[in-house]
C-alpha cells in the first residue's frame, strides 16, 4: 500500500488480503500524530500503548480466524465526551480535568468489539458546546486545510483529525450540528443518524432530546460501515430506537436513477444566503443528481428561523438543566462561552420551553410532510467555508440560525458532504436529509454524489504545517 | 426589526432567580445576546389549536407514516 491515506474500506480491504497489518495502520497514523498534532490540537489525550495493544491483537486475530469486519484493526478516535474505562473523558472542561471512568460508552464499547483500535480521545468544545475557546486547559482544534481557520464544532478534534488523516474514522456527537459543521468546514464526510439510532449511554449529555452519536469519516462508505457498528437498540439508553437496523452498505452503489431529491432553497437563498461557493457546490449536485437519472423537486418548508428559534430553546433550557449543578457550584471552571450558554438557560422561562416543543411538533410534521414527497432533502451545510478562528463571533449561535439545527429539532438523518472550495481554498458542503431510519437511502445519495464528483481526491497538505516541535 | 431591549436590573432577576452570581460587567455584556433571545422567542409565539401540544407518544414517536416510506 502507498503512503497515501486510506479510506476504512481501503484499508480493511488491505488487510483482508494481507498486504496491511493492523499495526502498520496503527503506527502511520502515530506518526502522522506526533509530526502534526501539536499544531493542529486534534488530540486531547492520544493512547498511544492502547492503539498498539489493539492492534496486535487485531493482528493476531486476523492472522488466526480472518477480519471479524471492516473495522477490524482499523484506527480511529473518539470525541472527548464520550466515556472511555480507564482513559482520561475531559469534555475539554475543567470542570472533568481528572475525570477517569470506569467504563466504556455503549457506542466505544461497540467500536471496540469491532475490533478497532483506539489512538485517543478528540478535542471538543466545552460540553459539547460554545467555542472555539481559548480559556481552557486545552486549546481548540486548528483546521488541517489552513490552521489560522476554525474547525467548526463542537466536534472539532474529530474532524481535524479525519482530514488530515491522524485517524481512518472517528465519533462525534451532533446536538445542532457538531457533526456536520466540522465535517462541512474540514471537507470529510459528517453523518447525524436519526434520534435514537445510536446509544447516546455514556456520552456526557449536551441537550437531552436533540443529542445524536455518529461517525465522521473520509467517506460515505465509511460512515456506512462505522453506522453498522454502531447502530442497535441499547437499554440504558432512555431514547434508544428499537427499529431494526439495515445494511447501510447493500444499496450504497444502487445510484440515484428515479429518486427525488427535494431542493430546500428558501433556506439558503432567501432565510440565510449562503456564499457562491456554497451555492455553486448545491447547485453542482443537482446538476449531478439530474445527470444520474434523479428527478430535482422543489420544496417550501417553514423558514429555517422557526427551526432554529425551537432549538435554541430547547437546547439552551435542557443543556441549562443538565449543567446547573456545576455552574452553581464551581461557574469559574467554565470557559467564557459555555458559561454564556448556561447563562442564557436563564432567560429561558417555562412558556419558552413549552412553545418551542409545541412549535418542534408542527416543524417536525411538516418535514415529515416534505419527505412523503421525496427520497432526500438538499441544502447546504454551513452558509460559508470556514473562518479565521480568531474570527468567530461571541454571539453566533443566537444571531443567525444554522443549516444543520432543523435535523435535530426533527431527529431526521443528515449527512454533510463536501462539494467543492471556497475562494480561500477552504471546503464547503451539501447538506442531505431523509426520511427517519433511512440512512441507508441517505448514504447511497451521498455516496452517488461523491462518485459523480472528484471532492474525494484532495487532502489537505500536511507538508504546509509546521514540523513538529 | 427592532431588537428588543432590557436593563441589566432585569436579567440581574433571571440571574438570582437561577442562583448565578455575576458581577455588573458580565451582567451589562448579555444584554446585547438578550436581544437576540427575546425575537427569537416571539417567533415562537403564534396562534395554534389546544391540540398543538408537545404530547406524549407511546411508540415509535418519528416514526414516518406507512405510506410515507418508499
Amino acid at each position: 500500500m502507498s503512503d497515501a491515506i486510506p479510506t476504512i474500506a481501503q484499508a480493511a480491504a488491505a488487510i483482508a488480503a494481507g498486504t496491511l497489518t493492523s499495526l502498520e495502520l496503527t503506527e502511520q497514523c502515530l506518526e502522522r500524530i506526533a509530526a502534526h498534532d501539536a499544531e493542529l490540537h486534534a488530540f486531547v489525550t492520544v493512547t498511544a500503548a492502547r492503539a498498539r495493544a489493539d492492534a496486535e491483537q487485531a493482528d493476531a486475530e486476523i492472522r488466526q480466524s480472518g477480519p471479524k469486519g471492516p473495522l477490524h484493526g482499523i484506527p480511529i478516535g473518539l470525541k472527548d465526551i464520550i466515556d472511555t474505562k480507564d482513559i482520561l473523558t475531559t469534555c475539554q472542561s475543567a470542570q472533568n480535568s481528572q475525570n477517569v471512568p470506569g467504563a466504556d460508552a455503549s457506542c466505544a464499547a461497540k467500536l471496540r468489539e469491532a475490533g478497532t483500535t483506539l489512538l485517543g480521545k478528540l478535542t471538543t468544545h466545552e460540553f459539547a458546546d460554545g467555542g472555539p475557546s481559548f480559556d481552557l486547559p486545552w486549546p481548540p482544534a486548528r483546521n488541517p486545510w489552513d490552521t489560522t481557520r476554525f474547525t467548526a464544532g463542537s466536534s472539532s478534534g474529530t474532524g481535524a483529525a479525519v482530514a488530515a488523516g491522524l485517524i481512518l474514522g472517528g465519533l462525534g456527537t451532533d446536538t445542532g450540528g457538531s457533526i456536520r459543521g466540522p465535517a462541512a468546514l474540514c471537507g470529510i464526510v459528517g453523518l447525524k443518524p436519526t434520534y435514537g439510532r445510536v446509544s447516546r449511554a455514556g456520552v456526557a449529555p449536551a441537550a437531552y432530546s436533540l443529542d445524536h452519536i455518529g461517525p465522521m469519516c473520509w467517506t460515505s462508505e465509511d460512515c456506512a460501515i462505522m453506522l453498522q457498528a454502531l447502530a442497535g437498540h441499547d437499554a440504558t439508553d432512555p431514547a434508544s430506537a428499537t427499529t431494526p437496523v439495515t445494511d447501510y452498505r447493500a444499496a450504497l452503489n444502487a445510484g440515484v436513477k428515479g429518486l427525488r431529491v427535494g431542493v430546500l432553497r428558501r433556506w439558503h437563498e432567501v432565510d440565510r444566503p449562503v456564499s457562491d461557493a456554497v451555492l455553486a457546490g448545491i447547485e453542482g449536485a443537482i446538476k449531478a443528481y439530474r445527470a444520474l437519472g434523479a428527478e430535482i423537486v422543489e420544496l417550501s418548508p417553514s423558514p429555517i428561523q422557526d427551526y432554529g428559534a425551537a432549538g435554541f430553546f430547547i437546547s439552551t433550557a435542557e443543556r441549562g438543566a443538565a449543567y446547573e449543578g456545576m455552574m452553581l457550584r464551581n461557574p469559574e471552571k467554565f470557559g467564557q462561552r459555555y458559561r454564556d450558554r448556561l447563562v442564557f438557560a436563564t432567560f429561558v422561562t417555562g412558556t419558552d420551553y413549552v412553545q418551542a416543543s409545541r412549535m418542534r411538533r408542527e416543524l417536525t410534521q411538516e418535514m415529515l410532510s416534505l419527505l412523503s414527497q421525496v427520497d432526500v432533502v438538499l441544502t447546504a451545510g454551513n452558509p460559508d467555508e470556514a473562518p479565521l478562528i480568531e474570527n468567530v463571533p461571541r454571539w453566533e449561535n443566537v444571531e443567525k440560525p444554522n443549516f444543520t439545527m432543523p435535523f435535530n429539532l426533527t431527529g431526521l438523518p443528515a449527512v454533510c458532504v463536501p462539494s467543492g472550495f471556497g475562494p480561500n481554498g477552504m471546503p464547503v458542503s451539501i447538506q442531505l436529509a431523509a426520511k427517519p431510519f433511512a440512512e441507508a437511502m441517505l448514504l447511497r445519495v451521498a455516496h452517488a454524489f461523491e462518485m459523480a464528483t472528484s471532492w474525494r481526491e484532495r487532502r489537505p497538505d500536511l507538508t504546509k504545517l509546521k514540523a513538529a516541535a | 426589526m427592532t431588537t428588543p431591549s432590557v436593563t441589566e436590573q432585569e436579567l440581574g432577576v433571571f440571574l438570582t432567580r437561577a442562583g448565578f452570581s455575576l458581577t455588573p460587567a458580565q451582567i451589562a455584556e448579555y444584554r446585547e445576546a438578550y436581544g437576540h433571545i427575546a425575537t427569537m422567542a416571539a417567533r415562537l409565539r403564534r396562534e395554534r389549536s389546544h391540540m398543538a401540544e408537545p404530547a406524549h407518544v407511546f411508540g415509535d414517536v418519528f416514526a414516518a407514516p406507512k405510506d410515507t416510506q418508499r
